[in-house]
């Protein structure tokens, strides 16, 4: 079983949600993560909808790019908004809806107890569920492990799931040079470099038909290594 | 005398007179720019030529010299250019980001 929940009420944490044309969803989720205490700040990535009216509503904070530049520089610009605000703990999450809120205290107390800098949300340890998962995303995502373990020398048991959390040491070490989706694997290569302390946590993904329609397409994935050898070769 | 080669002198010369008009004030870059389409235009109408320097270097033929040199001359160009790019796609980031984080 997970740990006793930490109540999130005497430490202040921040959820950062980096949103591009998500405004259908964004309400329930930041409505959500409010009443369980957090606080919220959302990166409205040039949204062509109404997301940064409908951020404006409900989050704490709002932070607007001018133009799309991708979900790697969304969650930047909100890491550097937090680290000059010095916040001690930030926890990424997806707008989709497809994140569950009850899974962040557990995300959260290997950093309150000082065991961790960095927690990674895994949906195929024991006790997390991948759920609705199609058999070719779970066959995709079993890829993108091995090829982040050959890239970053960081053998988790999942790749690219957006729920992270982090204290204010990883916050202000970690930086993302790709705007795109390529960052995932890029914040394991960041943990290497910085030296951070980092756990895998079981956490529920559910892929709901919203959360589909929105996520990324299994050709994502070419344009992602492509991004990161490139990377590599031109940083 | 062909008419290909006389199309095609005249389009480099129309591109030649582009170039120089439209890159102002660059006169390095203007002169290696003019200087590569005079050579162009110069193995265009005399293509005996290419076959002279490809005997030189030790090529079969003149259009093989000419292929070889525009192939790595173009590769070197899309580099250069995708370097260009990705330097490019940082300064609009951080200008966008900049601008998000002085409006919050």
């Amino acid at each position: 079983m997970l740990p006793a929940p930490t109540p999130p009420a005497p430490v202040v944490v921040w959820v950062l949600i980096p949103a591009c044309n998500e405004a259908a969803a964004l309400p329930d989720v930041i409505s959500e993560l409010k009443n369980a205490g957090y606080r919220t700040l959302v990166v409205d990535d040039g949204s062509r909808d109404e997301t940064a009216t409908v951020a404006r509503t409900f989050a704490d904070r709002v932070l607007s790019h001018p133009i799309n530049l991708g979900q790697g520089a969304a969650l930047q610009t909100g890491m550097a908004w937090l680290v000059k605000q010095q916040v001690p703990f930030v926890v990424h999450f997806d707008a989709d809806g497809q994140h569950r809120v009850a899974d962040i205290p557990a995300m959260l107390a290997p950093l309150l107890a000082d065991e961790a800098d960095i927690t990674l949300g895994s949906r195929f340890m024991s006790g997390g569920a991948a759920i609705d998962i199609s058999k070719g995303r779970k066959q995709l995502l079993r890829l993108a492990r091995i090829t982040n373990g050959l890239l970053t020398g960081l053998w988790l048991t999942d790749a690219h799931n957006g729920l992270r959390a982090l204290n204010l040491k990883a916050l202000s070490s970690i930086r993302l040079r790709h705007n795109g989706m390529a960052h995932a694997s890029e914040i394991l290569l960041e943990i290497r470099k910085h030296e951070l302390r980092y756990r895998e946590v079981p956490v529920h993904i559910s892929y709901s038909g919203y959360s589909r329609l929105k996520g990324q397409s299994g050709w994502n994935a070419l344009q992602i290594l492509s991004d990161l050898i490139f990377g590599r070769i031109f940083p | 005398m062909q008419p290909f080669q006389l199309l095609l002198a005249l389009f480099l010369f129309g591109t030649l007179v582009l170039f120089v008009r439209r890159l102002s004030g660059r006169i390095f870059l203007k002169l290696v720019v003019a200087a590569i389409i005079l050579c162009g235009i110069v193995f265009t109408l005399f293509p005996q030529l290419t076959q002279l320097l490809a005997d030189l270097m030790g090529i079969g033929r003149g259009a093989d010299l000419v292929i070889y040199t525009c192939l790595t001359g173009l590769l070197t160009t899309t580099l250069l250019l995708y370097l260009r790019c990705m330097r490019l796609e940082k300064m609009i980031t951080e200008l966008a980001r900049k601008i998000a984080l002085k409006e919050e």
